[in-house]
């Protein structure tokens, strides 16, 4: 297994299953770590690196639904595979409903789980671009001078430069070469990007709260 | 000293002297004494005199001895008028006739019991009845006794010294044609004993009489009865009853009853020289019933009119009316007994097919319980089932590198046994508690191990509930005698119970505790306790009550089957409340003795 290779974390408190899934995804290419209660992987939470979690549903002490409530609240981003035993309707959805990324049904075959795993994955390298993409705008922001945070916030809500000046009790030529500094650290050409910039980093939301309140 | 002689207008003196010739012990004259005594009484309208004289002329005879009677008799009846004389006896008739003109002339006499050939020339008033004893009597008794005779052995003194049967001689020629005689008669004791007791079997013993033993002839018969291998026949009725088995025989009565008239009718007036002396038949067939059944003589082959004695009266004759109380009671009895028993049958009957029926809503009981159990027996299912597929298809994978991984094959097919065999554990424990069953599978086992296997069944669905199950069975093994399946359906409904009563209960409060012990009384006792709310105090006997039930979807029967089915197999239940909170349920079985294995 080499290093950037994904990891799938197992958890299911029964051992024979544990070590066959555990057999197959190995044998399919991918690392596994195994855990026998969903309180284990609580314990020792799973690093940085790429990967999913395969979730039992039905375990003694806390169950699978409530395992990923719990990382919901830590902000753990893993997507969720769930796999069990015997699924009702209700569980099923609710678990899809919290962002679970596919529910199975004990016994499953190797393709539908690799398949349900190969989303997982893929979604997990999707959110982790976005995530690597954000925290890029934010260092890109962070360059930002406070009055250029100021000019920016007012720019992105659609404010015109005169009513900037006046907001900031500045004149419009300031604000003008403000404005130019902005879009020069931002990268961008047209004031749409910067906004789209703004909004995804919940700039725009924030802004309103903080005027409201 | 000459009484006065009566004028025959004159009423007779109403007094009788009996003159007999026998001893007073032979049983003839006893018997012929009191049958005349008798009949002269009831024959009597007003009160008579009797007086008796018992001369023993047999023995004592002699001319000097009758002198002195004569003496004797003059003195004793001085003064005493007699009516009429009886004589008993060809002897006793001869003396009194020799005396009667000193003593009693004019008295007159009736005689009875005397041979024909005996009597002397008669005076006028001299009259009574003759009888005459004949051999033919005596074959022709032999004969009825045994059916095939050609033989009749001849026992007695010889002929000429026995005074009835003197003419005995000369009849024996005349029957010699028709039956051969064999000649016993004058043997010494102790030959005549081995004669009679080698006798051919066509032959008869007659016997008439001995005297030379005691004098008294019936004292030989048991003598001869003991040893003689033939039946003996007789004609004297005295020696019946004594091992004589019969024969047609002459009686005293009648000869007594007879005599006894006509000394009457002379008391009463009738001249006795009007009434002529008479022979009479005075014999009847006699038989002792005891001998005919001795020589298997059937009472149909005797002579017509016959008189039985010592019949044994059979258990009908002597108790009929006990046997017929016996006999209704037993048969009441019967009936009875036939009644419970067709009562009992029913009753059995009734209760197999309740048993049957209990059985069934049992079974529905145990499908229902394992109908809620079906999502955890499908998760507990599918769990080796996951495990299977995937290790499959893991060796599919494997199969295709080079080179072959065969350590890793080998581990996955070991899983692969292990998983499929925990499949068909999970699907025996199924099938062992969804089987139908008509009859109880006995069987003796701890229930400690049964508890086990109930165990197994509930663990999913306590993990599902987010129950704490623990189990704390005794250190020994607790044998009993049952049906194992449905020992576990008390477990699972009890069990079920407890985790439907914690539903509302928060998750970590939630325990099942089972508990198996050796109690006191020697009983097993199982308990089962969980952290729900309890049971009202109220209603702790009510819950074991059909239809009793307080869930949604609850039947109310299961508590009722898990009642019934302990009390099939000698237990007892009870419900209570733990001192922690809760509900205990306990119930006993007896304890069996665990073979050794």
């Amino acid at each position: 297994m080499t290093p950037g290779t994904p990891v799938i974390h197992v958890v299911d408190d029964d051992a024979s299953f544990r070590a066959a899934v555990a057999r197959l995804l190995r044998a399919s290419g991918y690392q596994v770590a195994l855990y026998e209660s969903a309180a284990r992987l609580l314990e020792t939470p799973p690093g940085n690196e790429a990967g999913c979690i395969l979730l039992d549903v039905r375990m003694p002490g806390l169950s699978g639904p409530e395992l990923q409530a719990r990382l919901a609240e830590t902000g753990n981003p893993l997507p969720i595979v769930f796999l069990t035993g015997h699924g009702d309707v209700p569980t099923g959805v609710r678990a899809i409903k919290a962002g679970a990324e596919d529910f199975l049904l004990k016994p499953v075959s190797k393709n539908v789980l690799i398949e349900a795993i190969q989303r997982a994955l893929a979604r997990d390298e999707r959110m982790r671009e976005q995530a690597r993409r954000l925290d890029s705008m934010r260092a890109l922001i962070a360059t930002f001078t406070p009055r250029e945070r100021e000019v920016f916030a007012l720019v992105v809500r659609g404010k015109l430069n005169k009513q900037i000046a006046y907001e900031l009790g500045t004149s419009e030529r300031t604000v003008k070469a403000h404005r130019q500094a902005v879009m020069q650290k931002l990268k961008v050409q047209s004031l749409a990007e910067a906004v789209a910039i703004a909004e995804r980093l919940g700039m725009l939301a924030a802004t309103d709260r903080s005027k409201n309140g | 000293m000459v009484p006065e002689i009566p004028a025959a207008a004159e009423p007779l003196p109403r007094s009788v002297l009996i003159f007999d010739q026998s001893d007073s012990n032979t049983p003839w004259g006893l018997e012929f004494r009191a049958a005349l005594v008798s009949a002269l009484k009831a024959g009597s309208p007003t009160s008579l005199v009797i007086y008796s004289e018992i001369l023993d002329l047999g023995r004592f005879n002699s001319p000097q001895y009758a002198e002195l009677l004569r003496t004797y008799l003059r003195e004793k009846y001085q003064g005493k008028p007699i009516g009429v004389i009886i004589a008993h006896g060809a002897t006793a008739l001869e003396i009194l006739l020799r005396f009667r003109a000193e003593l009693w002339s004019s008295v007159p006499v009736v005689f009875g019991a005397v041979d024909s050939q005996n009597l002397p020339r008669l005076p006028p008033d001299v009259t009574g009845t003759t009888f005459r004893l004949t051999m033919r009597n005596a074959v022709t008794a032999a004969r009825a006794l045994v059916p095939n005779l050609r033989r009749i052995a001849l026992v007695g003194e010889p002929f000429e010294r026995q005074p009835f049967r003197r003419h005995f001689s000369q009849e024996l020629a005349s029957l010699a044609a028709e039956v051969e005689f064999i000649d016993l008669l004058g043997l010494p004791t102790a030959e005549l004993r081995t004669r009679v007791a080698t006798l051919p079997d066509d032959s008869a013993i007659y016997y008439t009489a001995i005297y030379s033993i005691t004098g008294i002839p019936r004292d030989a018969v048991p003598m001869l009865a003991e040893v003689a291998n033939r039946p003996i026949v007789s004609d004297t009725v005295t020696h019946i009853g004594y091992g004589s088995t019969g024969g047609i025989v002459v009686l005293p009565e009648p000869i007594a009853q007879e005599t006894a008239r006509r000394a009457l009718r002379i008391l009463d007036g009738e001249p006795a020289a009007r009434i002529r002396p008479a022979g009479g038949d005075f014999t009847k067939p006699v038989f002792d019933w005891r001998q005919l059944q001795r020589w298997k003589v059937s009472e149909r082959a005797l002579p017509p009119g016959s008189e039985i004695r010592f019949r044994q009266p059979g258990l009908w004759e002597q108790y009929h009316w006990v046997v017929i109380a016996a006999l209704t009671v037993v048969l009441i009895q019967a009936a009875m007994i036939f009644w419970l028993l067709f009562e009992r049958r029913r009753r059995r009957l009734a209760e197999l097919d309740s048993r049957r029926r209990i059985f069934e809503v049992a079974h529905l009981n145990r499908a229902a319980a394992a109908g809620a159990l079906s999502a955890s027996i499908a998760h507990e299912l599918n769990q080796p089932l996951g495990a299977i597929l995937s290790n499959a298809e893991t060796a599919e994978l494997l199969l295709r590198a080079n080179p072959l991984d065969v350590g890793q094959l080998k581990e996955i097919l070991a899983d692969i046994r292990q998983a499929d065999q925990r499949a068909a554990d999970i699907i025996t424990h199924l099938r062992q508690l969804l089987k139908k069953r008509s009859e109880i599978d006995l069987q003796e086992f701890n229930v400690n191990d049964a508890i086990a296997d109930a165990i197994h069944v509930l663990e999913p669905e306590a993990m599902q509930r987010q129950v704490a199950l623990s189990v704390d069975p005794a250190p020994r093994p607790l044998p009993v005698r049952a049906d194992p399946v449905h020992l576990q359906q008390v477990i699972l409904n009890l069990a079920m119970n407890g985790m439907d009563a914690m539903a509302s209960s928060p998750p970590a409060e939630r325990k099942l505790a089972l508990q198996t012990a050796l109690n006191e009384r020697a009983e097993v006792e199982v308990s089962i306790c969980d952290s729900g709310p309890g049971l009202p105090r109220d209603k702790l006997k009510e819950v074991f009550e059909t239809f009793y039930t307080t869930k949604q979807q609850g039947t109310g029967l299961g508590l009722s089957i898990v009642r019934t089915i302990i009390e099939t197999y000698g237990g007892k239940i009870w419900a209570d409340n733990a001192a922690a909170g809760g509900a205990v349920f306990r119930f006993t079985l007896p304890l069996a003795e665990l073979r050794p294995a």
